[in-house]
């Protein structure tokens, strides 16, 4: 299934919706992280602040068991969410600059 | 005895009038040499204090700007160093100019070295902006990375799949794969194109920064839509 989203908005809240329901499948019991061949995936550092930019933990090649990738993938979103707060954060406050003047301090 | 009176009084009128007329030629002379009035004094005064704290908000900005770019790791090297020197320079630049407004006597002086904190480093309007596109870049190809490590885990999710929509998730996939190099695209040539704008080219340098904040907004679409189809992948699986 194909979809077109134009709006950014609307792309993130789909894509939070999704994740909550993909996360929620992922974690319905069918696999324990002992079942896996390397560690358990841990979210990625990132920091919400001024935002970090740290690679996800699980950089390690492609999980090697369909449990352990969808683990994978679930914190994969929520670090591409996180990356992407951080992003929008970022490009606000350049925007804000870039749209503003500097005045004379001798006034 | 009256003609010696008015010898006299002739005599001390004509020293008063020599006197006067030496004293003030000198007195002039003095008044110009003598320093600023007070009302120079309290310009100058007032010049050098809005130039200190117009300087120490701008330090405060570099510091956390100097924090920020430490932490974006997915810089190039040549792009982390180029943010480093360049906050580093501003920052001992702007260290010397707050020494020589405080050594400055004059208005005119005070005035045009306080005039260069904007004019000289355009921290606001460029500076700032540079460094928080080029940490924007930095996120998003953070992202970038993030999503591809995320395509290698639903490959093999959907190479194992023996239920659910699998030929649907296999097209959301290659979409997300698709944006994902159309963002990449877009961001890769940022920093590149903002890290050499200088403040002497500010304002006509100014259209290059809002194309590179164009380019970063529309890569955030991208991302947005790949975040989309990689929410899609895992609905198709489940």
């Amino acid at each position: 299934m194909r979809i077109r989203i134009r709006s950014a908005g609307t792309a993130l809240a789909l894509g939070l919706g999704l994740i909550v329901g993909a996360a929620a499948c992922g974690g319905s019991g069918s696999s324990s992280p002992a079942a896996t061949t390397g560690p358990a995936p841990t979210v990625a550092p990132v920091s919400s602040g001024t935002g970090g930019s740290a690679a996800p933990a699980a950089t390690a090649g492609a999980p090697s068991s369909p449990s352990a990738a969808a683990a994978a993938a679930t914190t994969d979103l929520q670090s591409i969410n996180a990356q992407l707060s951080s992003f929008d954060s970022e490009l606000s406050t350049a925007n804000t600059g870039i749209n503003s003047t500097e005045g004379d301090p001798t006034q | 005895m009256k003609r010696s009176h008015l010898a006299a009084a002739t005599a001390v009128l004509a020293a008063a009038a020599l006197t006067a007329g030496l004293a003030t030629p000198a007195f002039a002379q003095t008044a110009t040499t003598s320093g600023p009035t007070a009302n120079q004094q309290a310009r100058l005064a007032f010049l050098k204090a809005r130039g200190n704290g117009a300087i120490n908000v701008r330090l405060h900005t570099l510091s956390n700007d100097g924090t920020l770019v430490t932490s974006a790791v997915h810089l190039t090297q040549s792009d982390q160093s180029t943010l480093a020197s360049l906050i580093s320079a501003d920052e001992a630049g702007l260290s010397s100019l707050e020494t020589t407004i405080d050594n400055d006597t004059t208005v005119p002086q005070a005035t045009t070295d306080v005039r260069s904190i904007v004019t000289s480093y355009r921290i606001y309007v460029l500076v700032d902006p540079k460094i928080h596109l080029t940490v924007a870049t930095d996120r998003g190809l953070a992202a970038v990375a993030t999503f591809q490590q995320l395509a290698s885990a639903d490959q093999t999710e959907i190479t194992a799949a023996t239920s659910g929509n699998i030929a649907a998730a296999k097209t959301a996939l290659s979409s997300m794969n698709n944006e994902v190099v159309l963002a990449e695209n877009l961001l890769t040539p940022v920093p590149g194109e903002v890290l050499p704008l200088v403040p002497a080219g500010y304002p006509a340098n100014k259209p290059t920064l809002q194309g590179a904040a164009t380019s970063l907004r529309q890569a955030r679409q991208d991302l947005g839509m790949a975040q989309a189809y990689a929410g899609q992948v895992q609905s198709d699986l489940a």
